[in-house]
Protein backbone atom coordinates (compact mmCIF):
# COMPACT_ATOMS: atom_id res chain seq x y z
CA UNK A 1 0.00 0.00 0.00
CA UNK A 2 1.51 3.31 -1.12
CA UNK A 3 0.85 5.44 1.91
CA UNK A 4 2.61 8.47 0.41
CA UNK A 5 0.21 8.58 -2.51
CA UNK A 6 -2.67 7.97 -0.14
CA UNK A 7 -1.58 10.85 2.08
CA UNK A 8 -1.49 13.26 -0.84
CA UNK A 9 -5.07 12.41 -1.65
CA UNK A 10 -6.05 12.74 1.99
CA UNK A 11 -4.38 16.15 2.26
CA UNK A 12 -6.25 17.24 -0.85
CA UNK A 13 -9.54 16.27 0.76
CA UNK A 14 -10.18 13.49 -1.74
CA UNK A 15 -13.12 11.37 -0.48
CA UNK A 16 -11.83 8.26 -2.26
CA UNK A 17 -8.47 8.67 -0.53
CA UNK A 18 -10.18 8.93 2.85
CA UNK A 19 -12.14 5.77 2.14
CA UNK A 20 -8.93 4.00 1.17
CA UNK A 21 -7.18 5.24 4.32
CA UNK A 22 -9.94 3.88 6.56
CA UNK A 23 -9.76 0.55 4.72
CA UNK A 24 -5.97 0.42 5.03
CA UNK A 25 -5.51 1.26 8.71
CA UNK A 26 -8.93 1.29 10.35
CA UNK A 27 -9.17 -2.35 11.40
CA UNK A 28 -5.62 -2.53 12.71
CA UNK A 29 -6.19 0.61 14.73
CA UNK A 30 -9.48 -0.80 16.03
CA UNK A 31 -7.75 -3.99 17.20
CA UNK A 32 -5.14 -1.96 19.07
CA UNK A 33 -7.96 0.04 20.64
CA UNK A 34 -9.77 -3.17 21.66
CA UNK A 35 -6.73 -4.15 23.70
CA UNK A 36 -6.56 -0.77 25.39
CA UNK A 37 -10.27 -0.23 26.03
CA UNK A 38 -12.65 -2.08 28.29
CA UNK A 39 -15.08 -2.98 25.53
CA UNK A 40 -15.52 -2.78 21.77
CA UNK A 41 -17.88 0.17 21.94
CA UNK A 42 -15.29 2.28 23.74
CA UNK A 43 -12.73 1.07 21.22
CA UNK A 44 -14.87 2.36 18.32
CA UNK A 45 -15.21 5.73 20.05
CA UNK A 46 -11.46 5.88 20.57
CA UNK A 47 -10.79 5.10 16.91
CA UNK A 48 -13.26 7.78 15.83
CA UNK A 49 -11.56 10.36 18.05
CA UNK A 50 -8.18 9.27 16.71
CA UNK A 51 -9.24 9.81 13.11
CA UNK A 52 -10.74 13.22 13.92
CA UNK A 53 -7.54 14.38 15.59
CA UNK A 54 -5.52 12.98 12.70
CA UNK A 55 -7.61 14.97 10.21
CA UNK A 56 -7.36 18.18 12.23
CA UNK A 57 -3.62 17.80 12.74
CA UNK A 58 -2.79 16.46 9.27
CA UNK A 59 -0.51 19.37 8.44
CA UNK A 60 1.76 18.32 11.34
CA UNK A 61 2.39 14.81 9.96
CA UNK A 62 5.73 15.02 8.19
CA UNK A 63 6.17 11.34 7.35
CA UNK A 64 9.08 10.89 9.77
CA UNK A 65 7.27 7.87 11.19
CA UNK A 66 4.96 5.39 9.52
CA UNK A 67 1.30 6.23 9.22
CA UNK A 68 0.33 3.46 11.65
CA UNK A 69 2.88 4.64 14.20
CA UNK A 70 1.52 8.20 13.96
CA UNK A 71 -2.06 7.02 14.36
CA UNK A 72 -1.12 4.69 17.20
CA UNK A 73 0.51 7.62 18.95
CA UNK A 74 -2.69 9.64 18.64
CA UNK A 75 -4.69 6.66 19.94
CA UNK A 76 -2.40 6.44 22.97
CA UNK A 77 -2.93 10.12 23.71
CA UNK A 78 -6.70 9.68 23.41
CA UNK A 79 -6.61 6.74 25.82
CA UNK A 80 -4.37 8.49 28.35
CA UNK A 81 -6.73 11.45 28.45
CA UNK A 82 -9.67 9.15 28.99
CA UNK A 83 -7.89 7.28 31.74
CA UNK A 84 -7.01 10.54 33.45
CA UNK A 85 -10.60 11.68 33.24
CA UNK A 86 -11.94 8.46 34.71
CA UNK A 87 -9.11 8.33 37.30
CA UNK A 88 -8.61 4.67 36.50
CA UNK A 89 -4.92 4.90 37.30
CA UNK A 90 -5.57 4.47 41.00
CA UNK A 91 -7.63 1.33 40.56
CA UNK A 92 -5.75 -1.85 41.36
CA UNK A 93 -5.68 -4.76 38.98
CA UNK A 94 -8.84 -6.84 39.26
CA UNK A 95 -9.14 -10.47 38.26
CA UNK A 96 -11.51 -11.58 35.53
CA UNK A 97 -15.00 -12.70 36.52
CA UNK A 98 -15.10 -16.31 37.74
CA UNK A 99 -17.25 -17.39 34.79
CA UNK A 100 -14.58 -16.03 32.48
CA UNK A 101 -11.82 -18.27 33.81
CA UNK A 102 -10.75 -20.82 31.29
CA UNK A 103 -10.91 -24.50 32.04
CA UNK A 104 -7.60 -25.69 33.48
CA UNK A 105 -8.33 -29.34 33.03
CA UNK A 106 -5.82 -29.57 30.22
CA UNK A 107 -8.42 -30.06 27.51
CA UNK A 108 -7.50 -28.40 24.27
CA UNK A 109 -9.51 -25.24 23.89
CA UNK A 110 -10.51 -23.44 20.79
CA UNK A 111 -7.83 -20.86 20.03
CA UNK A 112 -10.39 -18.13 19.68
CA UNK A 113 -11.84 -18.93 23.09
CA UNK A 114 -8.40 -18.78 24.66
CA UNK A 115 -7.68 -15.50 22.92
CA UNK A 116 -10.96 -14.05 24.10
CA UNK A 117 -10.15 -15.07 27.65
CA UNK A 118 -6.68 -13.47 27.46
CA UNK A 119 -8.18 -10.24 26.16
CA UNK A 120 -10.64 -10.19 29.06
CA UNK A 121 -7.75 -10.72 31.47
CA UNK A 122 -5.78 -7.99 29.73
CA UNK A 123 -8.69 -5.59 30.11
CA UNK A 124 -8.65 -6.13 33.84
CA UNK A 125 -5.16 -4.78 34.20
CA UNK A 126 -4.71 -1.17 35.16
CA UNK A 127 -4.24 1.09 32.14
CA UNK A 128 -0.56 1.64 32.89
CA UNK A 129 0.10 -2.10 32.97
CA UNK A 130 -2.17 -2.85 30.05
CA UNK A 131 -0.58 -0.36 27.70
CA UNK A 132 3.03 -1.52 28.28
CA UNK A 133 2.05 -5.19 28.02
CA UNK A 134 0.22 -4.55 24.76
CA UNK A 135 3.00 -2.48 23.27
CA UNK A 136 5.62 -5.05 24.25
CA UNK A 137 4.01 -8.33 23.32
CA UNK A 138 1.33 -7.42 20.78
CA UNK A 139 3.05 -4.52 18.98
CA UNK A 140 6.46 -6.19 19.65
CA UNK A 141 8.21 -2.95 20.45
CA UNK A 142 11.56 -2.80 22.25
CA UNK A 143 11.66 -1.33 25.75
CA UNK A 144 13.40 1.84 24.58
CA UNK A 145 10.70 2.51 21.99
CA UNK A 146 7.91 1.98 24.52
CA UNK A 147 9.62 4.36 26.94
CA UNK A 148 9.96 7.02 24.22
CA UNK A 149 6.37 6.79 23.08
CA UNK A 150 4.95 6.90 26.60
CA UNK A 151 7.48 9.47 27.79
CA UNK A 152 8.53 7.37 30.76
CA UNK A 153 11.85 5.81 31.72
CA UNK A 154 12.98 2.38 30.53
CA UNK A 155 13.14 1.30 34.17
CA UNK A 156 9.47 2.19 34.63
CA UNK A 157 8.56 0.21 31.52
CA UNK A 158 10.43 -2.85 32.76
CA UNK A 159 8.91 -2.60 36.22
CA UNK A 160 5.38 -2.34 34.83
CA UNK A 161 5.99 -5.24 32.46
CA UNK A 162 7.20 -7.37 35.35
CA UNK A 163 4.13 -6.63 37.46
CA UNK A 164 1.76 -7.04 34.52
CA UNK A 165 3.20 -10.47 33.74
CA UNK A 166 2.91 -11.39 37.41
CA UNK A 167 -0.78 -10.46 37.40
CA UNK A 168 -1.48 -12.38 34.22
CA UNK A 169 0.24 -15.41 35.74
CA UNK A 170 -2.12 -15.23 38.72
CA UNK A 171 -5.29 -15.00 36.63
CA UNK A 172 -4.42 -17.19 33.67
CA UNK A 173 -3.86 -20.93 34.10
CA UNK A 174 -0.30 -21.91 33.41
CA UNK A 175 -1.26 -24.02 30.43
CA UNK A 176 -2.82 -20.98 28.80
CA UNK A 177 -0.44 -18.32 30.01
CA UNK A 178 1.52 -16.95 27.03
CA UNK A 179 4.26 -15.72 29.39
CA UNK A 180 4.87 -19.14 30.81
CA UNK A 181 7.38 -21.34 29.05
CA UNK A 182 5.15 -24.30 29.84
CA UNK A 183 1.99 -22.96 28.20
CA UNK A 184 0.40 -24.73 25.30
CA UNK A 185 0.08 -23.04 21.92
CA UNK B 1 21.34 -10.43 41.24
CA UNK B 2 18.04 -11.72 42.66
CA UNK B 3 15.17 -13.22 40.68
CA UNK B 4 12.99 -10.10 40.61
CA UNK B 5 15.87 -7.98 39.33
CA UNK B 6 16.76 -10.61 36.77
CA UNK B 7 13.20 -11.01 35.48
CA UNK B 8 12.72 -7.23 35.33
CA UNK B 9 15.74 -7.03 33.03
CA UNK B 10 14.63 -9.84 30.73
CA UNK B 11 12.89 -7.63 28.12
CA UNK B 12 16.01 -5.54 27.55
CA UNK B 13 18.16 -8.67 27.72
CA UNK B 14 16.16 -10.15 24.86
CA UNK B 15 16.34 -6.80 23.01
CA UNK B 16 20.14 -6.92 23.34
CA UNK B 17 20.05 -3.57 25.09
CA UNK B 18 21.74 -4.40 28.38
CA UNK B 19 25.20 -3.11 29.20
CA UNK B 20 28.05 -5.63 29.35
CA UNK B 21 28.34 -6.05 33.13
CA UNK B 22 24.56 -6.29 33.69
CA UNK B 23 24.28 -8.80 30.89
CA UNK B 24 27.08 -10.90 32.37
CA UNK B 25 25.43 -10.83 35.80
CA UNK B 26 22.13 -11.90 34.29
CA UNK B 27 23.78 -14.69 32.33
CA UNK B 28 25.42 -15.94 35.50
CA UNK B 29 22.11 -15.87 37.42
CA UNK B 30 20.09 -17.58 34.69
CA UNK B 31 22.76 -20.28 34.53
CA UNK B 32 21.94 -21.30 38.10
CA UNK B 33 18.23 -20.40 38.46
CA UNK B 34 15.58 -22.63 36.90
CA UNK B 35 12.75 -20.16 37.54
CA UNK B 36 14.55 -17.37 35.71
CA UNK B 37 15.51 -19.69 32.88
CA UNK B 38 11.84 -20.47 32.49
CA UNK B 39 10.98 -16.77 32.66
CA UNK B 40 13.53 -16.03 29.91
CA UNK B 41 12.03 -18.74 27.75
CA UNK B 42 8.60 -17.29 28.48
CA UNK B 43 9.73 -13.80 27.45
CA UNK B 44 10.97 -15.07 24.09
CA UNK B 45 7.88 -17.21 23.62
CA UNK B 46 5.52 -14.32 24.40
CA UNK B 47 7.31 -12.03 21.96
CA UNK B 48 7.03 -14.64 19.26
CA UNK B 49 3.47 -15.80 19.86
CA UNK B 50 1.37 -13.35 21.90
CA UNK B 51 0.25 -11.26 18.94
CA UNK B 52 -0.72 -14.27 16.89
CA UNK B 53 -2.57 -15.75 19.83
CA UNK B 54 -4.65 -12.62 20.37
CA UNK B 55 -5.27 -12.22 16.65
CA UNK B 56 -7.28 -15.43 16.73
CA UNK B 57 -9.90 -13.28 18.45
CA UNK B 58 -8.98 -9.82 17.20
CA UNK B 59 -9.11 -10.77 13.53
CA UNK B 60 -12.84 -11.20 14.03
CA UNK B 61 -13.15 -7.65 15.27
CA UNK B 62 -13.58 -5.18 12.49
CA UNK B 63 -15.02 -1.74 12.13
CA UNK B 64 -18.59 -1.99 10.89
CA UNK B 65 -19.57 -0.36 7.60
CA UNK B 66 -21.41 2.47 9.29
CA UNK B 67 -18.31 3.41 11.29
CA UNK B 68 -16.11 3.23 8.19
CA UNK B 69 -18.41 5.64 6.36
CA UNK B 70 -18.49 8.02 9.30
CA UNK B 71 -14.71 8.02 9.67
CA UNK B 72 -14.14 8.70 5.99
CA UNK B 73 -16.78 11.43 5.73
CA UNK B 74 -15.56 13.13 8.92
CA UNK B 75 -12.03 13.14 7.61
CA UNK B 76 -13.03 14.44 4.21
CA UNK B 77 -15.24 17.19 5.66
CA UNK B 78 -12.42 18.37 7.94
CA UNK B 79 -9.81 18.49 5.20
CA UNK B 80 -12.40 19.71 2.71
CA UNK B 81 -12.12 20.76 -0.92
CA UNK B 82 -9.42 23.33 -0.24
CA UNK B 83 -7.16 20.62 1.11
CA UNK B 84 -4.50 20.75 3.78
CA UNK B 85 -1.15 22.42 3.37
CA UNK B 86 1.90 20.24 3.65
CA UNK B 87 4.07 20.96 6.67
CA UNK B 88 5.74 24.36 6.14
CA UNK B 89 3.57 25.43 3.19
CA UNK B 90 1.10 27.55 5.10
CA UNK B 91 3.88 29.18 7.07
CA UNK B 92 5.85 30.02 3.89
CA UNK B 93 2.86 31.73 2.28
CA UNK B 94 2.05 33.79 5.35
CA UNK B 95 5.64 35.01 5.46
CA UNK B 96 5.48 36.05 1.80
CA UNK B 97 2.24 37.94 2.35
CA UNK B 98 3.62 39.72 5.40
CA UNK B 99 6.74 40.75 3.50
CA UNK B 100 4.65 42.00 0.59
CA UNK B 101 2.50 44.09 2.95
CA UNK B 102 5.57 45.69 4.56
CA UNK B 103 7.08 46.50 1.16
CA UNK B 104 3.79 47.99 0.00
CA UNK B 105 3.64 50.28 3.02
CA UNK B 106 7.24 51.39 2.58
CA UNK B 107 6.87 52.04 -1.14
CA UNK B 108 3.56 53.79 -0.67
CA UNK B 109 4.90 55.94 2.12
CA UNK B 110 7.96 56.90 0.10
CA UNK B 111 5.78 57.75 -2.88
CA UNK B 112 3.53 59.98 -0.79
CA UNK B 113 6.55 61.71 0.68
CA UNK B 114 8.06 62.33 -2.76
CA UNK B 115 4.75 63.68 -4.01
CA UNK B 116 4.38 66.05 -1.09
CA UNK B 117 7.95 67.32 -1.46
CA UNK B 118 7.42 67.97 -5.14
CA UNK B 119 4.64 70.46 -4.37
CA UNK B 120 5.62 74.15 -4.24
CA UNK B 121 6.04 75.64 -0.76
CA UNK B 122 3.03 77.35 0.68
CA UNK B 123 3.46 80.86 2.06
CA UNK B 124 3.24 81.36 5.83
CA UNK B 125 4.53 77.99 6.86
CA UNK B 126 7.46 79.08 8.99
CA UNK B 127 8.77 76.42 11.27
CA UNK B 128 6.64 73.63 9.86
CA UNK B 129 7.95 73.12 6.39
CA UNK B 130 6.06 72.76 3.18
CA UNK B 131 4.25 69.62 4.17
CA UNK B 132 2.06 71.32 6.73
CA UNK B 133 0.28 74.64 6.97
CA UNK B 134 -2.44 76.14 9.13
CA UNK B 135 -5.12 75.01 6.67
CA UNK B 136 -4.05 71.39 6.66
CA UNK B 137 -6.71 69.45 8.51
CA UNK B 138 -5.91 66.98 11.30
CA UNK B 139 -4.86 64.11 11.10
CA UNK B 140 -3.37 64.79 7.69
CA UNK B 141 -0.99 67.32 9.19
CA UNK B 142 0.20 64.81 11.77
CA UNK B 143 0.61 62.14 9.10
CA UNK B 144 2.69 64.44 6.95
CA UNK B 145 4.83 65.44 9.95
CA UNK B 146 5.50 61.77 10.68
CA UNK B 147 6.61 61.11 7.12
CA UNK B 148 8.86 64.14 7.22
CA UNK B 149 10.42 63.11 10.53
CA UNK B 150 10.89 59.53 9.35
CA UNK B 151 12.70 60.69 6.23
CA UNK B 152 14.70 63.38 7.98
CA UNK B 153 17.82 61.24 8.45
CA UNK B 154 17.96 60.52 4.74
CA UNK B 155 17.19 64.00 3.54
CA UNK B 156 18.86 66.39 5.95
CA UNK B 157 20.14 68.59 3.16
CA UNK B 158 16.78 68.73 1.46
CA UNK B 159 15.04 69.73 4.68
CA UNK B 160 17.64 72.36 5.34
CA UNK B 161 17.15 73.72 1.83
CA UNK B 162 13.41 73.77 2.37
CA UNK B 163 13.87 75.72 5.58
CA UNK B 164 16.12 78.23 3.83
CA UNK B 165 13.52 78.60 1.08
CA UNK B 166 10.72 79.17 3.57
CA UNK B 167 12.68 81.72 5.52
CA UNK B 168 13.50 83.55 2.34
CA UNK B 169 9.81 83.81 1.32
Amino acid sequence: MDHNGLLEGVRNGNPAAWNALVEAVGDRLFRAACLLCDNDSDAQDAVQETFLRFARGLSRFRGDSSLHTWLHGILLNVMRERWRESARMIVTDTPPEPEARADDSGRALDTQVVAGFLIKALRKLTPEHRVVLTMRYYDQLPVAEIAARLDISAGTVKSRLFHARQQMSVWVPKTLNPFSSGSTE
Amino acid sequence: MNCETCQTQLPEYVDGALSGDVREALDAHVETCEACRAALAGERKALAGFAGLLDADLDQRRLDEDMRRRLASAGWSLTGAKGVESPGGRFAWSGVLALAAVLLILVGGWGIYQHLLSQPPTAGTRGHGRLVNADTPWPTNVFRQCIQIACMSNSQERFAMNTVERVSL
